[in-house]
């Protein structure tokens, strides 16, 4: 019996499933079976609110459309980027703002490049590949730089004060900031792709593609993603200088 | 001849102006209560600390904004030391290599014998870490010498110092350094 392309049997199947899972913590744990409630009723509200947002550029289908959504998703995303790293300050809010919104143009642009066949969903998708991405490398990122420097004042002084240039008083940090960027793509690289591979991989078999087209233009948009996210780092560094340092190198935050 | 002054400067977080006047060929020495507001007035002079009133000049010239750039390009400083910094994730202080591979730096003659050397003419302990960074300040050759909390020891290498023509700055407490130096300035 089927509805839509969903089958009926598909469905009560998972929710017993679910449902005894349910049970057990009922049993065990009532105060992480709240928590799980609670969790799962955001997660369903998360996704009608995706499904409403994706069915509406469906319907539209027009760029501008699009566009406005990526405006939209840059300005959550560098807010949350700011909120996760407990650096919710107005002098990060525009390059945070500026990087990430010039980070997510080059990706979801080289990605529609990539992708065989173009639909204006591909942007919110694509979007929201690069949004993972972001979210975890560029909240350490940015957290340990702002750590760094402000822990490290006196060597920063010192190199300032015996002939530093100010790159070179902030390198150490940079090196930090960067090597923090990189560790959630390296763990994403070493996770067992052998049995878990990556979900975009697998959407694409779903529709269709064939195997070695969905390896070649995952490969290509993982590392389309790698790079752009190490960019849009490099910018919010070069941008944020300017607001977090004075004109006589004095760290501001 | 080079001349630093204070003209009642106030920096932020002391009660009282400042005003004195450093110049080559003596070692002026700052003494106060306490050892923060010393390394305090020091770090006001490379631009580090925030200036309410008057102004710290060099030859004249104020330090304000960028001219700190200015400022530290004449200047060398040896703190009281470097030590890892943090709690939860310690960092590491710069290395003596690591000034001496600034590209400011890189044009001077300086190996680790003349370090040794150098340090052995402070005065102090070879492994001394004050007395290395106090070499490595002086290597640098700039027209001023700023140092924190000096040893007794080295006394007589800064009136050297300032006898060959830099303006030698101390910030100490300790009597013998007082009573060492040529000028003592009570904040």
């Amino acid at each position: 019996m089927e509805l839509s392309s969903v089958s009926i049997w598909g469905v009560l199947v998972a929710l017993i499933l679910f449902g005894g899972v349910f049970a057990l913590f009922s049993v065990f744990d009532r105060k992480l079976m709240t928590r799980l409630s609670r969790i799962m009723l955001y997660f369903v509200l998360s996704l009608l609110f995706v499904s409403a947002y994706m069915w509406g550029l469906w319907i539209l289908n027009v760029w501008w459309a699009n566009f406005i959504w990526l405006v939209i998703s840059t300005v959550i995303i560098s807010s949350m980027i700011l909120r996760k790293a407990h650096l919710w300050k107005k002098s990060l809010v525009l390059p945070v703002h500026i990087s990430v919104f010039v980070g997510i143009t080059c990706a979801v642009a080289v990605g529609l490049l990539l992708l065989p066949q173009h639909h204006t969903l591909f942007i919110p998708v694509l979007l929201a590949m690069i949004a993972s991405y972001l979210l975890s490398s560029l909240t350490e990122g940015i957290k340990t730089y702002i750590h760094s420097l402000r822990h490290t004042q006196e060597h920063y002084q010192y190199l300032l004060a015996n002939g530093a240039t100010h790159f070179e008083a902030i390198l150490p940090s940079v090196r930090r900031s960067v090597r923090a960027t990189m560790l959630p793509i390296l763990r994403e690289f070493s996770s067992p792709l052998i049995i878990a591979p990556p979900m975009f991989f697998c959407g694409m078999l779903l529709v269709g593609e064939e195997p070695i087209t969905a390896v070649i233009i995952t490969f290509l948009l993982t590392i389309t993603f790698c790079s752009t996210t190490l960019l849009t780092m490099a910018l919010f560094l070069i941008l944020s200088d300017h607001f977090i340092f004075d004109r006589s190198g004095r760290f501001l935050l | 001849m080079k001349i630093l002054e204070f003209n009642q400067v106030l920096i932020e977080g002391y009660k009282q102006t400042i005003s004195l006047m450093a110049e080559a060929g003596a070692v002026t020495t700052l003494t106060g209560n306490s050892s923060e507001n010393l390394t305090a007035c020091l770090l006001a002079i490379m631009g580090f600390s925030n200036i309410l009133n008057g102004s710290i000049c060099i030859d004249g010239e104020p330090l304000a904004g960028r001219a700190s750039l200015f400022f530290r390009k004449q200047i060398a400083y040896a703190p009281k030391g470097l030590r890892k910094l943090g709690e939860v994730i310690t960092y590491d202080p710069p290395s003596v290599q690591d000034i001496f591979n600034l590209k400011v730096n890189q044009d001077l003659p300086i190996s680790n014998g003349i370090l040794s050397e150098e340090i052995r003419k402070v005065g102090v302990d070879p492994d001394n870490e004050q007395g290395q960074l106090i070499a490595v300040a002086s290597l640098l050759e700039k027209p001023i010498m700023l140092v924190d909390n000096p040893p007794l020891e080295s006394m007589n290498y800064f009136l050297q110092l300032a006898s060959k023509g830099r303006i030698v700055v101390l910030a100490s407490n300790n009597p013998g350094v007082l009573s060492a130096s040529n000028k003592i300035v009570e904040l």
